[in-house]
């Protein structure tokens, strides 16, 4: 009588068991479902940066080109398409309306601004794949940006970098280096990272958004 | 001669038999009473963050599983080994942060997962045969603790195995005495020693689980 109890129960605990297990693998999921259901709208992540010691109401005009940069890797080339049109046509009247003028192409200007599409691909072997994003954030409180210590040490590997920048460059200041030569200071970084934009209206989103957290791109009145 | 043997051999026989007929419905001493016994538990909670852990999530977690398993000694008290599963999100709408010089605007998901393994000790207010077992429980130990703030997409994460702490009060139900399936219901207070950004000083927060319990030997 006995011994069948002893059987019965453990064969149920060993369902009980099973059943368990089964309720804690679904679970662990949890975490790396967290961003799946990210709207379009809410995925990109902008992130600006300026010069503190620059009075940005010193400056009175920009100059702008109509096409944008694309920089991949180390290389350079210039495109022109309706997304770039629409950044260039964004960023052009946000300065506007803060009070800058933009000047005709070749004519000499207090800021230069440049649209830059980055288009970096890396491929190696590394202990971390996401050690670019770290030394990328690594200034601050975001160390350790984006590692996961369940990867295998060493494999390889490949990361397709795109996004895109806007930079606002010092031509009125010139500093010059020891050897003679001219140096350019960027004075504004803005970047668009997230997710990558395919349409005008994320364009929008983006310039709307990277003016509003930088009210100190204004000429002094 | 021979059948006074027989007539003690008989009341041997007889009394041993009453003796087992005793041992077996005699409440007083059920096996539960006599050996180190056996109980499992599985138990689904909500979580209420404490302390340190409002500042990051300060929403009710409905995501938390506790597992238990336990040895109960005769005398009332139980060692144990606690694990689970307890996960917390919460997206705030788009917002610029400052990181050191930087402007960040995201919309930021933030995400908190523990697995705990704790070693607890518990007494019972009633015995280990008994219908219905109050308890009040110490556990200490450490956990998994992944902390996940998404920036977008973008990640900032740190995980470890840090401290812990759960001291817990609840309670057994069985329906009748010696039954193997019960059911459990416990709050716990949980203090895990991590700290990263946002989570400032530990972890704490207070959990109630219902549950399912079967004890056996």
């Amino acid at each position: 009588m006995h011994m069948l109890q002893q059987h019965k129960s453990g064969k149920g605990s060993l369902w009980a068991i099973l059943l368990l297990l089964t309720a804690v693998g679904g679970l662990s999921s949890c975490r790396e479902n967290a961003v799946n259901d990210l709207s379009p709208a809410d995925s990109p992540v902008y992130i600006t940066n300026y010069d503190r010691s620059i009075n940005f109401g010193q400056y009175k005009t920009f100059s702008l080109p109509d096409s944008v940069i694309i920089e991949s890797n180390d290389a350079y080339a210039m495109t022109q398409n309706s997304i770039s049109t629409r950044f260039v046509t964004n960023v052009a009247s946000a300065l506007t309306s803060r009070g800058f003028k933009r000047v005709a192409k070749g004519d000499s200007a207090d800021l230069g601004v440049a649209i830059i599409r980055v288009n970096n691909q890396y491929t190696g072997v590394a202990s971390n794949p996401y050690s670019y994003y770290s030394s990328y954030w690594g200034y601050g409180g975001l160390g350790g940006y984006g590692y996961s210590p369940y990867y295998p040490s060493y494999y390889t590997y490949q990361v397709t970098d795109q996004y895109w920048e806007i930079q606002i460059v010092d031509l009125k200041n010139r500093a010059s280096t020891s050897n003679g030569q001219q140096q350019l200071n960027v004075i504004y970084d803005a970047t668009i990272r997230g997710t990558d934009i395919t349409d005008t209206q994320a364009v929008d989103l983006a310039t709307t958004a990277i003016f509003n957290q930088s009210p100190y791109l204004q000429v002094s009145q | 001669m021979k059948r006074i043997i027989a007539i003690i051999a008989l009341f041997g026989l007889t009394t041993s038999a009453w003796a087992q007929y005793k041992n077996e419905y005699n409440p007083e001493s059920s096996i539960y009473d006599r050996y180190v016994t056996f109980n499992i538990s599985a138990r689904y909670g909500v979580s209420f963050p404490m302390g340190g852990q409002q500042g990051y999530i300060d929403k009710l977690s409905p995501t938390n599983l506790a597992l238990d398993a336990e040895w109960l000694f005769p005398q009332r008290f139980s060692i144990g080994l606690k694990t689970g599963y307890q996960y917390a999100n919460q997206r705030l709408p788009r917002q610029v942060y400052q990181n050191g010089d930087e402007s960040i605007s995201a919309v930021q998901t933030r995400t908190l997962s523990i697995i705990p393994v704790m070693a607890s000790l518990s007494y019972y207010f009633a015995d280990n045969a008994a219908a219905i077992r109050p308890y009040v429980q110490m556990a200490g130990g450490g956990a998994f603790v992944d902390y996940t703030n998404y920036f977008g997409p973008l990640a900032d994460q740190k995980s470890g195995f840090k401290g812990a702490i759960a001291p817990a009060i609840g309670l057994k139900y069985y329906g009748r005495r010696e039954q193997g399936f019960g059911a459990e219901i416990q709050a716990q207070y949980q203090n895990v020693f991590f700290n990263y950004d946002l989570l400032k000083n530990s972890a704490p927060s207070l959990m109630l689980s219902a549950g399912i319990v079967y004890r056996w030997y």
